[in-house]
Formats: structure tokens, sequence, C-alpha cells
């Protein structure tokens, strides 16, 4: 089908693709003005072969542990009989609030040889003690893992819940009537069924993992983005960083479409009008481990990195101080609000367009593949890069907000694309059908039947690109306008040149919070529950 | 032809569409018309193209070759394309479609955006009468039960008045005795707003019941067009008849002005159609009496409970088994000895051969119909690419 | 349960007032958008002598200092002159790339780095306005470019600290080149090549001892097992808390390390007479070329350059001014001395920067960290 709709159609599906295409295909022009002979010499003296296995190590590790956390998880909440189940529903995805990197410093102020744990321990034996961070090195790659895993395995929980939540009772009920016990209807039937939501989060988490810089230079695993980084400050080669960013985003691309093949287009509407629950496991005795489990996640993930960074805030001064140094961050929690809200309604905007043509314009996959590439940029490798574009192509952009919106828009159009897609393959195709046939052109089948049914599930992704831009470092570093600072950035001001200071910690905190109340204002606003389960 | 003062409801003409990756066309040389008022339904098993036809009719699917009229309008050609939502026609979805965030009441009223308020309010208040869930408008769908959705997608896809209404297998999800029911409900709407609808079925009782004409579809090609009765007596290919209704197809010889057959000899008058010696002859079980013997030819291997009647599995010494399903109380156990006999209402007759669509030989479908389908007709009114 | 809406598209759900503020943010943002930048301002023609009192009422500037470390003689400068300072903070190396993209439009006006190397590229590059500020005369030539691109404000020596409760004095070493020795076998950590100062003092030992030299010297440590974290503050703590004895920073992470309240010295190696010295290198204030507000980012650096203006620079981290005269902050915590009391390598730093290419090249397989 080659028509003029058609054919707009791809246009416009192509337009924000293009602004991600744009960056790159900027850094591909400055590597090959640098010449070759660079990257080849900057990915050889990398070691590309120990970085390749330390990246894979981290990542794989990462979403191994995300996952042992986030699916007991979802199934105490889902599947058991544990009182208390909507805590957990609360509870278990805050510690995204949290930036990894603020997790790091917590965890290594910790467990670093001689660190707080190691006084606090040295207290009793009267002297340095070296048992828990012997025993535990933070500073090394499964202290990355840990920090990791535990700041981003909300993801794998929010997707997997939804996912068993879906799932139609009938299938389980169906095994425990064959005589598999719960454990074995679980494996067999629920964990099978709920691939599409294990290979998506793991897939987020993998790839979170791969291009993080906060975690993996705090706690000193060697990996791409680090090697990038120091190509930046220590050699002042934008080129041979260009050229390795290129690297990673090829590496990144790849994952994401063999993700595509294994998922496939992923149309999972549910039939049928049961929106019954599933058998609910009897836990007994077992509920104590449960609350136990439950207890120890949400200590590691929530409480130690509050308790710690409320210990430092305390140390600022009396609670009057403190409230007045909160009070004066204000402006820079405005200017986070703008360019995050901005930025990620403009990447939720692109994406949900995409998704929407995906299925119906050729090529539109493309594009959506297109945009999703920016993620693995990283950020002030895009940073530097759209300074370049901004003054060459569209001057009167550059200096402003717009333009660090943008910037989100490019790095986080890939989580609210996926999101988008997720929430468009839940309604089925006859609904629009339905509306076109009562005289609805496809623009306003998909306003009034389709939107109003995958708002729940386009708000989730939009909070989930929002909470990346808000946590944004890197890339805003350099496209801020002097002056406008957000809060991401004030906590690096803290820490920055001579080392952290206890301001940053408030900083942190009022970031958290900032995350924290704008996912409560979503939730309470969420639209009436729809039924056929369209979360 | 018989010129026409009013253009059908619907013509397709030579219509052809394939999917990208078979070898097959989804539907092809498709060529038939509607009239107002009429229930025209689409039988064929899955994967016939009954669906792709519709499909092709709501604008949902755009044919590669052929065209599409409305009222007598081009509505599709290889130039000019209406999309779905200006055809006015409407459609009854598999599953209903309804909208799950719209009560009752907002599915039924959307496709009245160009009615004002009180008149919207009005019709909805008809329709749902007619469909008779008046007390059920404010209900969202996920309360009601099956039936009860399939009324409210029928009274939202009549509501607007649509110049014809599509209905894709509606009664596919609910239970027998409520199907049943559901049907005559149905008919009895569209009939009572003199609706032209189109039906897909692959239940041959539906189409039967339901529908003032019939077309078989098989692979993508109309087998035949023709009233219920036209196509259960008088089955144009081997298919139509063993699809419309169980069938039997016995060997049998053309000799002298009759067909001998193990079930009985018939006559055939040989003068008016040249058939060959070796035939196959169409019977019905309900066609089959049978009568217990006992040094009968045939014994009874089977046998199943209906109620008002019952059907028998024959099976005759000759190794031909038949299914017969007299009226009347159960009568013969199984294992009795019987002797079984035809006695068709019409001598049907096909050749030998087992391709299914062999064309029958004899008789040939009543004047008026055609078991094969016809080429264009360019009769006043039509209009050309 | 029944859940009543109204039958129109129109009216206003709560979820559609939802995305309704963020349309209006949207709206906001690229409100903004439109909003003009500070306009630029004329140039001026020519280097002419302009009162310094009242200039252009702007000034952009580019720090890699620690902002609440700069912000004291900002605000006296705007007191003085009226010109209201915008900062932006950066890395030295990110806002060098930074100033190199935004060339064709340059939006900051004055440059101040830690790492004098990242000053010395742009003026390779003929990024920066060359200025000779007249209160820069009495600093020495070693911590000033010679076309006036880049000054030297205050300086930060490369010390070794060590933990008192660990070594006496006596016992501290005296030199850098003593901790390729057995009895340092894995108690000195350093900070990787990421830092500035790292690169610089590395370049130092190319500049003064050559590369041989300097290469088997940096394999000797490593073999020695010295211990690389990822910065500065890692070794002060690691110091601190005892967890090594003896680590090679700037002479302020002691002076925070002390302030602390951990048991902490410093040391200025190879002070004697047949040693080389310690290495001083400098913080650097730089015009870029084509600032918006050349007038102000003159009065800017001279008045960072007389000791009224250095004065508040120095009171908190007892980074001592490279001009002479200034007196010198944190009087109170011993153990750091004023540039005249510091025997220095006699080290051109225009070439220590170009020599710290070669030991980015050299040493980032084995100080890279992480």
């Amino acid at each position: 089908m080659r028509s003029a709709r058609q054919i707009r159609g791809l246009g416009l599906a192509l337009l924000p693709a293009a602004l991600v295409l744009a960056p790159l295909a900027y850094l591909l022009a400055l590597v090959l003005e640098a010449g070759p002979g660079t990257l080849v010499t900057a990915i050889g003296r990398a070691g590309p072969l120990e970085l390749l296995a330390n990246v894979g190590l981290l990542a794989a590790g990462t979403t191994a542990w995300a996952l042992l956390l986030a699916a007991p998880l979802a199934w105490l909440g889902t599947r058991s009989d544990l009182r208390g189940a909507r805590v957990v529903q609360w509870l278990a995805p805050l510690p995204l609030a949290i930036p990894p990197y603020v997790g790091a410093i917590v965890y290594a102020s910790l467990l670093a040889p001689g660190g707080l744990v190691d006084t606090f321990l040295g207290g009793f034996s009267g002297g340095p003690s070296r048992a828990i961070s012997g025993l535990l090195p933070i500073y090394s790659l499964g202290g990355g893992i840990f920090v990791l895993g535990l700041f981003t395995y909300p993801y794998l929980f929010l997707l997997l819940r939804a996912a068993l939540l879906r799932l139609d009772p009938a299938l389980e009920e169906a095994a425990r009537s064959l005589g598999q016990g719960p454990w074995q209807s679980f494996l067999q039937v629920t964990l099978p069924a709920a691939r599409p939501a294990l290979l998506g989060g793991g897939l987020l988490v993998f790839l979170y993992a791969v291009v993080d810089f906060g975690v993996v230079s705090l706690l000193r695993v060697r990996t791409f983005t680090t090697v990038i980084y120091n190509y930046l400050l220590a050699g002042f080669s934008l080129a041979a960083a260009a050229g390795l960013s290129l690297v990673l985003v090829g590496i990144v691309a790849l994952l994401l479409f063999l993700q595509q093949r294994t998922l496939g287009a992923g149309r999972y509407s549910q039939r049928g009008t049961r929106s019954g629950t599933s058998p609910r496991v009897r836990l007994g005795s077992w509920r104590w481990l449960g609350w136990a489990y439950l207890l120890l996640v949400l200590t590691l993930s929530l409480g130690v990195p509050l308790a710690v960074l409320a210990w430092q805030v305390a140390r600022l001064g009396s609670p009057a101080e403190i409230a007045a140094f909160l009070g004066s961050q204000f402006g820079y929690l405005r200017n986070t609000l703008i360019v995050a809200v901005g930025g990620t309604t403009l990447a939720l905007a692109a994406a949900t367009a995409l998704a929407w043509l995906a299925s119906r314009v050729a090529g539109a996959t493309l594009a959506g593949a297109f945009l999703q590439a920016g993620y693995a940029i990283p950020g002030t490798v895009l940073g530097l890069a759209l300074v370049g574009l901004y003054l060459r192509a569209t001057p009167w952009l550059y200096g402003t907000p717009l333009a660090l919106a943008i910037a989100y828009f490019i790095l986080y159009a890939a989580p609210a694309y996926q999101g988008a897609r997720a929430a468009l393959a839940q309604v089925p195709p006859s609904l629009e059908e339905a509306a076109r046939a009562l005289g609805r052109s496809p623009l306003q089948a998909f306003r009034e039947v389709v939107v109003p049914l995958v708002r729940p599930g386009l708000a989730g992704a939009w909070l989930l690109s929002f909470i990346l831009s808000v946590r944004e470092l890197a890339a805003t570093l350099i496209l801020r306008p002097p002056g406008f600072d957000t809060l991401a950035v004030r906590i690096w001001v803290h820490m920055m040149d001579v080392g952290p200071d206890p301001r940053g910690a408030a900083v942190a905190l009022l970031l958290v919070a900032a995350i924290a109340v704008t996912w409560l204002l979503l939730l309470i606003v969420r639209p009436p529950h729809t039924p056929m389960a369209f979360t | 032809m018989t010129s026409r003062v009013t253009p059908p409801v619907l013509r397709l003409h030579d219509v052809w569409k394939s999917y990208a990756g078979r070898a097959e066309p989804a539907v092809a040389e498709l060529d038939f018309e509607i009239v107002e008022g009429e229930i025209f339904t689409l039988l064929g098993p899955s994967g016939c193209g009954k669906t792709t036809t519709l499909r092709l009719i709501a604008g949902f699917e755009r044919a590669d070759q052929g065209q599409v009229f409305l009222r007598g309008s081009i509505t599709a050609n290889s130039r000019h394309w209406t999309p779905p939502e200006k055809r006015g026609v409407g459609m009854v979805f598999q599953d209903y479609a309804l909208f799950p965030h719209l009560s009752v009441l907002e599915n039924v009223a959307f496709g009245l955006r160009d009615l004002d308020g009180e008149a919207r309010q009005r019709r909805c208040d008809e329709i749902l009468g007619l469909v008779g869930l008046s007390s059920h408008a404010r209900h969202y769908p996920h309360q009601l039960s099956g039936g009860e959705q399939q009324r409210v997608a029928l009274a939202r896809a009549l509501a607007p008045r649509p110049v014809l209404v599509l209905l894709d297998e509606p009664f596919g999800s609910l239970d027998a005795d409520l199907r049943r029911q559901v049907r005559q409900e149905v008919r009895t709407i569209l009939r009572g707003l003199g609706s032209t609808a189109i039906l897909v079925t692959h239940d041959r009782q539906e189409a039967l019941t339901l529908s003032d004409r019939v077309a078989v579809l098989q692979a993508g090609r109309i087998q035949q067009i023709g009233s219920p009765e036209q196509i259960y007596h008088h089955p144009a290919t081997r298919f139509v008849a063993s699809f419309v209704g169980p069938a039997h197809f016995v060997p049998g010889q053309v000799r002298a002005g009759q067909v001998v057959t193990e079930l009985g000899t018939f006559p055939y008058d040989d003068e008016v159609d040249q058939a060959p010696a070796q035939v196959d002859v169409l019977i019905r079980p309900e066609e089959i009496e049978i009568v217990a013997v006992p040094r009968g030819r045939a014994s009874v291997t089977g046998r199943e409970f209906h109620g008002p009647d019952v059907s028998y599995e024959v099976q005759l010494d000759s190794g031909l088994q038949v299914i017969c399903r007299p009226a009347g109380p159960p009568l013969h156990p199984v294992g009795a000895r019987v002797a079984v006999r035809a006695v068709p209402k019409r001598v049907v007759l096909f050749p030998a051969d087992t391709s299914p669509q062999s064309s029958v030989l004899s008789p040939e479908p009543p004047s008026g119909e055609r078991s094969r389908p016809w080429t264009p007709d360019p009769g006043p009114g039509t209009q050309d690419s | 349960m029944l859940r009543r809406r109204p039958i129109s598209r129109g009216s206003s759900s709560v979820a559609q007032r939802l995305l309704a503020g963020p349309a209006a943010a949207l709206a906001l943002t690229l409100g903004a958008a439109c909003a003009p930048a500070a306009a630029p301002e004329p140039l001026a023609p020519g280097p002419q002598a302009q009162p310094a009192a009242r200039t252009e009422g702007e000034l952009v500037l580019y720090s890699a200092r620690k902002e609440d470390l700069m912000q004291p003689v900002i605000d006296l400068f705007q007191e003085k002159t009226g010109v209201k300072v915008t900062v932006k903070s950066g890395a030295p190396g990110e806002l060098a790339l930074l100033i190199e993209q935004e060339k064709s439009s340059p939006r900051g006006d004055v440059y101040f780095t830690t790492d004098v190397a990242t000053a010395e590229s742009l003026r390779l590059k003929a990024l920066l306005e060359p200025y000779k500020s007249p209160s820069a005369a009495t600093i020495p030539d070693e911590f000033k470019a010679t076309d006036g691109a880049w000054t030297g404000v205050i300086g930060r020596a490369r010390t070794i600290m060590y933990n008192t409760r660990l070594l006496t004095p006596e016992q501290a070493p005296k030199s850098v080149f003593e901790l390729t020795d057995a009895r340092w076998k894995d108690k000195v950590a350093v900070a990787s090549i990421r830092e500035g100062g790292v690169r610089l003092w590395l370049a130092s030992l190319i500049l003064q001892k050559g590369e041989d030299f300097a290469v088997k010297y940096v394999n000797d440590l490593k073999n020695n097992g010295v211990k690389v974290l990822a910065n500065h503050t890692e070794v002060r703590k690691a110091v601190g808390r005892g967890e090594v004895p003896v680590g090679l920073t700037n002479h302020y992470y002691y002076v925070f390390e002390k302030k602390d309240g951990s048991p902490v010295d410093q040391v200025y190696p190879d002070q004697g007479p047949n040693d080389v010295g310690t290495l001083v290198t400098p913080l650097v204030v730089a015009i870029m070329k084509g600032a918006q507000h050349p007038q102000a980012a003159r009065a800017f650096v001279d008045f960072v350059l007389t000791p009224e203006g250095v004065q508040p620079m120095t009171t908190q981290e007892a980074e001592f001014p490279l001009v002479p005269g200034a007196s010198l902050g944190d009087a109170g915590v011993p153990g750091v001395k004023p540039i005249d009391q510091i025997k220095r390598p006699s080290v051109d730093v225009t070439a220590l920067a170009a020599a710290q290419q070669r030991a980015v090249e050299l040493f980032t397989p084995v100080l890279g960290g992480p």
C-alpha cells in the first residue's frame, strides 16, 4: 500500500526518529573527520575483549539479581494470601525514586573499608574492623551488581506484577486440577505466560546496566561508559569518545533487535469478560518467611539509603537551617520539573504515535527502532554533539531549556516507546475498527477509544521516562543554560572538585521526594479501573 | 437480467485479494449483489475467505482488483477507495468490540454524532427498546452477559441506520441454547427494521435458518449462491452438498432412465441430461428409511438419540456405511440386522470422481440461479472503472 | 460497582486534566524557548582602556572550581562592580570541550579551571582571548601563559599525606621517589588519572626525569601494590581512616581531612637541596574568544588577581595565592606553606600541559582506575 496517507504517516513517524539520528550522524561525522585510525587505537587501547566481558558480566549479574528480588515480591503480591499485599504494591516500586548513583554513594560510605559499618563495629572491638567490608567488597564488580540490581528491580517487579494480574486464571486452575502444586504450576504455567514481561523487564534492567555511568564509576567497575568518560576528560578527544559511543549504541541496538525477535509483534489482547483473580496460595506458617523477605528487600532498597541520607542531612545543622537550605533549592526543583516534564511528554507523544503507527504503516517499526537508539548514547557525548548540532542548525534553540528537554527526549524515548507499545498491544484492533465503522476517522478512533483505555499504561510509561529524566546528570551539565541548574546538577555540585558535603545529601532527599510525590499524584488521579485489566 | 429501478444495496464485481507470502489468493472472482432488506449469509469453513470478504465490504481491507458498489455508487476500485468511516456500513464484530470505558447508552450513541442531543437520546431509547436492553442503559459492558453484550453490539451498529450491517460470526461465543434464541431475536430485529444484513458464519444451521440467500465459499471462491432451500436441495457442487448438511454420495449406475444404487433405484430422465454411466447420488440421512429385517443386508453399528429423532449408523454388507435419521423413537438396537433404502425428494447426481469442486450433473439448480460464479453483468446503471 | 461518566467526549475527566498538566508544562517550556536569550552586547572594538568600575551588566562564568568556594569572590565582585554573574559549573575537561563546541557562538565569557592543561589546550586551539591584566604583573612567569591567554590565580601543591597513628613524622616518606621501596609495599594510595592533578604530576615527571624514567617509576609503583582510587577524596578518606598510611594528593585535601578530625599530617616532598621540589599547579582564569561581555570579563580577571579579590578564595581551604602579598588563609591549620616557601621544580607549565597528553597515553592502562 502506497497511498498518500501512508506516506504522510511514514513521514510523521520518521520525524522524531530523525531527532535521535541527528546526533548519531554528527558523532559519526566527528569520527570520520578524525580518521578511522583514532577509533581503532582508542578501541584497541581500551582492551575491547576485557571490556565486553566486564560489561556482559555486570549486565547479566544485575539482571539476575534484580529478578531474584522482583519475582518473589511479585508472586507474594499477586498469588499468595499474604496480608498487606497492598503494601508490596505501593512500596516495592519506590526505590525507583532513588537515583542509583545516590544508592552507590550510600552503600560505598557504609561498606567501604573503614566506612560506617566498619567504624560502627570497630566501636565494639576497639579498633578498625574489616570483618564486613572484607566479606562484602563494595568496590568491585559484585558491588556494582548489588547496587544496580537493588535500584532497578522495580522495573521488573512492575512488569511482572502486571503480567501476573492479567493472566487468565483458567490457566492456573487447569494446572492445579491436573495435580500440579503451587510451585510447579508457577514454574510451568505462570512463568512461561509471563515471558513477555520477563523479557521486556529483563532487557530494561540489562540495558540500564550497560549504559550506566554513575554507579560503575563510583564503585570502580571498568566498563564501556567509564572508558568513554576517561577519553573525554583525560584525553580531550571527543572523536575517540564519539567512536566508542557509537559502538555502545550498536551493542544496545543489537540487544533491542534481539528483543524484538523474541517477543514478536506481541499482541496479547485478552479475550473473555472474566476479570477474576487467580487462585491464591495459602502460606500458613511460611508467611513469616514472606514477611521477612519483604522486609529485607525494602530495608536494603529504601530503608538504608533514606536513613543514611537523613543522617547526613542531620549534620547540616538545626532543623531551621535544614529547612532554610531546602527552601533555597526550590528554584532548582522548578527547573528540574520544567525540563523533565517537557522532555518526557514530548517523548511519550512521539513514542505513542510511533507505536500506533508501527502496526499500520510499513517502515514505522524501523522508525521506532531508531527512536530507541538514543538510550545508549552516553550523556556527556550526547550533550556535546547536540551543542555542535544546535549551533550549526538551530542556534536560537541553544541555551534554552527546550534544548535540554530535547536531550531528555532523545535519551529516554526508549522506555516510553516500550511502555506505549505494551499498552497499545492490549487494545484489540476490533475496537478501533468498530469506531471507524461508526463514522470516526482513524485519528478520532484513536483519541476516543484507544487513548482512554491505554491511559494507565501510558501514564506508567510517562512516569518511567520522567524518573530517568529527573535523574539525568551528564547531558544536563553540558546543555543547561548557565544558571539553570537541575536538582541532579546540584547534587553533583556539592560533590565536585574537592569532594562531597552534606548538602548534597539534602538535595538528594529533595530529589527523591520530588519523584515520589509525582508518582503518588499519578496514582491518585488514576482513571477508574476499567475491566479487561487494561493496566 | 431484469433491470432494476433501484440499484442493489451492495455489489461486488470481480474482486480479488491476496496476502503477501501466500500462494493462493484469500478471495478470488467475487461477484454478487445484495438487495434491500435481505439477510445474506456468507457460509464456509474457516479460512475460506468469508471474513476477508466482509472486511473488504466494510473497508478494513483493500482489494487488489475489482470493484465494490454501495447503493450504486463506486466505493472501491483501482483508483478510488472510500475509507470505512464514510461508507455508512455497520459492523458487529466477533468479539463484540464494545467500548469498555463507555456505558451501554454511550456505546450505542457512539455513531450518532450527527444528531443533536434530543434526537440522539430518542434514537438510543428506540433502539435499546428494540433489543430489549432499556433497563441496562447505564450499565457497563463488563456487567452484562454474553447475550446482552451481543445485543448491545447489534444496537450500536444499527442505531445510525446504516445502509448495510455486517455481522462477523456474531453467535460464535454463545452456548447452544442461547444461540438459537438469540438468532431468532436478531432475525426479528433485522426484519423489523427492514435492515439489509450480511452474516458470516461457518455454522450451517445459522445460515439455513436466518438467511434469505446464502453464498457458500471455499478457498476464496463462491461455490454457489441461492436460497437455503436451493443450496440444501440443489447443491451446485459436492462441497456445497456436504457442507450444508450431512450427505452421502452413494455410487450408482445410470441405465435406461434409472439410477441403480445399493439404497434403491430412482427414476432419471437421461434424455434431458446426458449423464455418464457411473455417478454418485446425493442421499441425506433423513431420506433413508430403515426396517428391521432378520436377514437384511445391513446391520446397525451405532445409535444416537437426539430427542425428537434418532440417528443410526448402518453398515451394509457391501461395505457401504451410511447414517440414517428417521423420525420417531428408537426402534433398532445396535447389532440388529436391517434393511435400508433411500427415498430422496429429488435425485441429485454428481460425477463419480471425488473432487469437492465437481459440479452437480443434474438436476441443474432452478433457473435464476447459477451454480458457478457469473460473469460481469454490463447492465444499465453500472459504472465502469 | 457502577461508575458514572457523562456521555460526552469534551468534558474534563480527571485523567484529561492530568494530561493537561504536562501539556501546560510543555507549553511553558516552548514558551521559555522562545524567550530571547540575553541580548548579545555589541562587541567592544579593540583593547580600549575602559574604566573598570561600571561595565556591561552581565558576565557568564564557566567554573570548574567548587561552587561555594567561588561564591564569596563572585559576591564581592558583584557588589563592587554591579555586574551580575551567572555561573555554569562543570568538570574542567567537560567545560573545555563545551567551549570548543560553542566556538561558533560562544555563550561564556570567563573560564576558571582547576586544571591548567585544559586552559592550555584551549589556548593552542586559539579559543582564548589573550589579556595581560595589570594585576598579573607580579605573578611568577611560570604561572602565566606567555601571551596572556591564561593567568594563574591560586596554587595547589602535590603533597604526601600520612596517617599520624600509623607513622611518626620521622617515618613519613620525604620524597615521591621512595614510594617504590619495599617498605611502602601496599601502603600507598593515589588517585586515578582522571584527576587533573595526577595527570599534571605524571607530566611533570616526564619533563623532569624523562619518559623512560617515568614509565619505570610508575610500573614500579604498580608492582609495589599502589592502590588506585577513584579520586582524591577517596584517597584522603582512606588515609584518614588508616586504610593506607600514605596518600598522594593535593595539599588542601589534607586540610579537609584535618578539619574532619582525622589524625593526618602532610609532607611537602622532595624539598631537599638536591631534590626536584614539590609540584605546584595553578588554578587559572582565562577569557574566551568571542566572549559576549569582554569588558566585564576583563574586570573580573583584574579583580581576582588583586589581593582583595583573591582573599575569599583562599580563606576556606588554604589554597595559596600566586600573587605575592596576599595573605594565606587558614593560618590556623599547621602544615600549609605559602608559595614562596615551597621549593618548586623548574618546570614550564606550558610544557607541562603538553606533556600531559603523553602521560595520558602512557599511563591510562596502569593508572586508569575505574
